[in-house]
């Protein structure tokens, strides 16, 4: 069997003693944001970006990827144990595992969150190493006009699939493909948008770009209304961390459904961990024999959601490692970190660097189990860091970022960049906008360009040539469904009842 | 994630959303102009390197000009702004960094960037803003340039003259 020498593979890159470090630097930072509210992996992401970058390309994926997953088990601990999801995939926990921990049982609902993940990332790292290879050969088949197809059907999935306006997160999509324009045009060399300064000649700086839209934009939405932090923790009530027989048995069935959906929830275009813990959560309430027990403490309100948000996180890797193609925000930087390192992303991933492609799939799994470790006996550790005040902490992140932005290029004319899309992050959250889509869009721009560039030079400038390729045009039909169906008011007011449960 | 909601009126205007129209139909004009008047457009079959920035300020336009049409989304929190002090000194910390960077050098650049970034808190006191700058400025010269080996100079151009 192929894969088992690649997961020997994996395994090598993995154990090696550097490797496994980050690995760990990595779930422990997760964790750590995670736990913290207002600050979330994309943000943590964006800011250690640059610090990776002297890294060997293996040890700065895996210590991002741990970043992601990571966050997913941080962000249950306090929506378990103070009713605050740290994490937004985290809001759903909430609603019952806080129930949970007010009748006295935090330590089985953290217990059972914290297996089901582990089971969950342990089958979505398996998923990933199955599929991998497979869907590999199959976009090596893709011509240009595909690639494009699947980028556009990507955007429309991720918006439709995201609650908030649909119009409002085309515009944030189409903005940051706009923005992905700025630089040198590959094609002619001429410069784009550039107001005429060299500066941005290699286009807008991804990590200012990230840095700025998170990092000074959500410190500034904490600073808002700063209030005496007064958080009603429940640790002293955390004994007994061990779940009963009853509990098990009783989430045995959502860990095992939440971690299906997960996995393939993962994979679309746009979904993620997000995506994942909602739907599991509706699922769940849906076929239970008792769902007035939802909301009162139901224990398949813990395991489900949260063995999904794991399976969903880890899986959506499987289009970044595989096409190339980011399917949410957090691997739009993953993808940036891997160019920063010189790494072409796409099919060719596999077979010209398979120590790292292999070495990011298995490092989940080890990840997976460290974060186990990590999370059950020292949860109050994690619970106490809730008392570092936002005050003290906003600075340091500043700081850290500032100094990131600028040691990509050694540039100050970065931090510049990096503050002006702070104010134009800030204005937009004010206007009801996302700004992950904005991040996607900005990533996906020069792609998505090149291939269209291709596929209208190949098809000689008729875009209804697309159509002769059934994968292109089978794609770009979904695609234009997906975005009829979530602009028409009927569906659009049935998408309002799926997440109901956020508001 | 509770949410304070109101009831929006569905067949009147809301002001943030032509705000938001105004703001990006006049932003893709001039970007659109902008590329237009400095970049070749090409043909559909070879475009030039304005055809999609071009291409994308009109859609941009006419997205943004739909908006203006559509009623508030429920579930919208009430606009509340960050103070003035807060956000000048939020926005402007990078900038005291891209300032100091180069002629002063990383050690004072952080620790002057912390030091007038965290007085945009409420909480903030002198004591406490200086323990947190030389304290974080120590981990970050441990981090960035004992650990990372980063090649940022710890003393900038006019210390080290």
């Amino acid at each position: 069997m192929d894969i088992f020498a690649n997961l020997a593979l994996g395994f090598g890159a993995v154990l090696e003693p550097s490797n496994l470090m980050f690995c760990f630097i990595g779930c422990l930072l997760g964790t750590a944001v995670g736990v913290l509210p207002g600050i979330g992996p994309l943000g943590t992401i964006a800011i250690l970006l640059p610090v990776t970058f002297g890294f060997a390309p293996e040890a700065s994926m895996i210590m991002l990827a741990g970043i992601y997953y990571g966050a997913q088990y941080g962000g249950s601990t306090t929506a378990i144990l103070i009713n605050l999801p740290g994490e937004a995939t985290s809001a759903v926990t909430a609603i019952d595992g806080y129930q949970m921990a007010r009748q006295g049982r935090a330590g089985a609902a953290l217990a059972i969150a914290a297996l089901g993940s582990f089971f969950a990332g342990c089958v979505a790292t398996l998923v990933i190493a199955l599929f991998a290879k497979p869907l590999t050969s199959l976009a090596l088949s893709f011509g240009p006009s595909d690639y494009f197809a699947l980028m556009v059907l990507g955007v429309v999935a991720s918006i439709a699939l995201a609650h908030g306006s649909v119009l409002k997160g085309l515009v944030m999509i189409v903005l940051g493909l706009l923005l992905g324009c700025v630089g040198t045009d590959v094609y002619t060399g001429s410069m784009r948008l550039t107001l005429g300064t060299l500066d941005l000649a290699d286009g807008i700086p991804i990590i200012a770009f990230g840095s700025g839209v998170y990092a000074i934009a959500e410190i500034l939405r904490g600073l808002e209304d700063e209030k005496e932090q007064e958080r009603d923790v429940l640790t002293t009530r955390v004994t007994g961390l061990m779940p009963t027989w009853a509990d098990i048995k009783d989430s045995a069935g959502p860990i095992l459904r939440g971690t299906g959906l997960g996995s393939i929830l993962g994979i679309l275009p746009g979904g993620g961990a997000m995506l994942s813990s909602f739907t599991s959560y509706a699922l769940e309430k849906k076929i239970s024999l008792h769902p007035e027990r939802f909301g009162h403490g139901a224990i398949a309100g813990v395991a489900g959601p949260e063995s999904a948000n794991n399976a969903g996180a880890q899986s959506s890797f499987i289009p970044m490692l595989t096409l190339g193609i980011p399917s949410n925000a957090i691997m739009a930087l993953m993808i940036g970190a891997l160019m920063l390192q010189g790494v072409a992303p796409g099919p060719n991933l596999v077979n010209e660097k398979p120590v790292l492609f292999w070495g990011v799939i298995v490092s989940m799994w080890i990840g997976n189990l460290m974060l186990v470790i990590l999370n059950l006996p020292l949860v109050g550790l994690w619970v106490k860091l809730l008392s570092v005040r936002n005050h003290l902490l906003f600075p340091a992140i500043i700081g850290f970022s500032a100094i990131g932005v600028y040691s990509v290029g050694n540039n100050p004319f970065d931090l510049v960049v990096m503050a002006v899309f702070g104010v134009v992050g800030y204005g937009l959250t004010k206007l009801d906008c996302e700004p992950a889509p904005l991040l996607l869009g900005f990533v996906l721009g020069p792609m998505l360009e090149e291939y269209l560039r291709r596929a209208m030079l190949l098809a000689d400038g008729n875009p209804l040539a697309f159509f002769h390729r059934p994968i292109t045009a089978g794609l770009l039909t979904v695609a234009a469904i997906t975005l009829f169906a979530v602009l028409f008011p009927a569906i659009r007011n049935r998408r309002k009842v799926v997440f109901a449960e956020d508001d | 994630m509770s949410i304070e909601t109101r009831q929006p009126d569905r067949h009147s205007f809301s002001r943030r959303n032509v705000t938001f129209a105004a703001i990006f139909v006049c932003f893709s004009a001039v970007t659109g102009i902008y590329a237009y008047s400095t970049l070749s457009i090409g043909t559909a079959a070879e475009m030039g390197a304005g055809f999609f920035p071009v291409m994308l300020s009109i859609v941009l336009a006419l997205l943004a000009l739909a908006i203006a049409f559509t009623p508030i989304s429920p579930g919208t929190p009430p606009l509340r702004f960050a103070s003035v002090k807060s956000s000048v000194l939020i926005m402007g910390s990078p900038l005291v960094f891209a300032a100091t960077i180069q002629s002063l050098g990383l050690v004072i650049a952080v620790a002057l960037t912390i030091f007038f970034s965290s007085f945009a808190s409420r909480f903030a006191n002198l004591r406490q803003s200086l323990l947190l700058s030389t304290g974080f400025t120590v981990f970050c010269v441990a981090v960035f340039h004992f650990l990372l080996n980063l090649p940022i100079p710890l003393w900038g151009d006019l210390i080290t003259g």
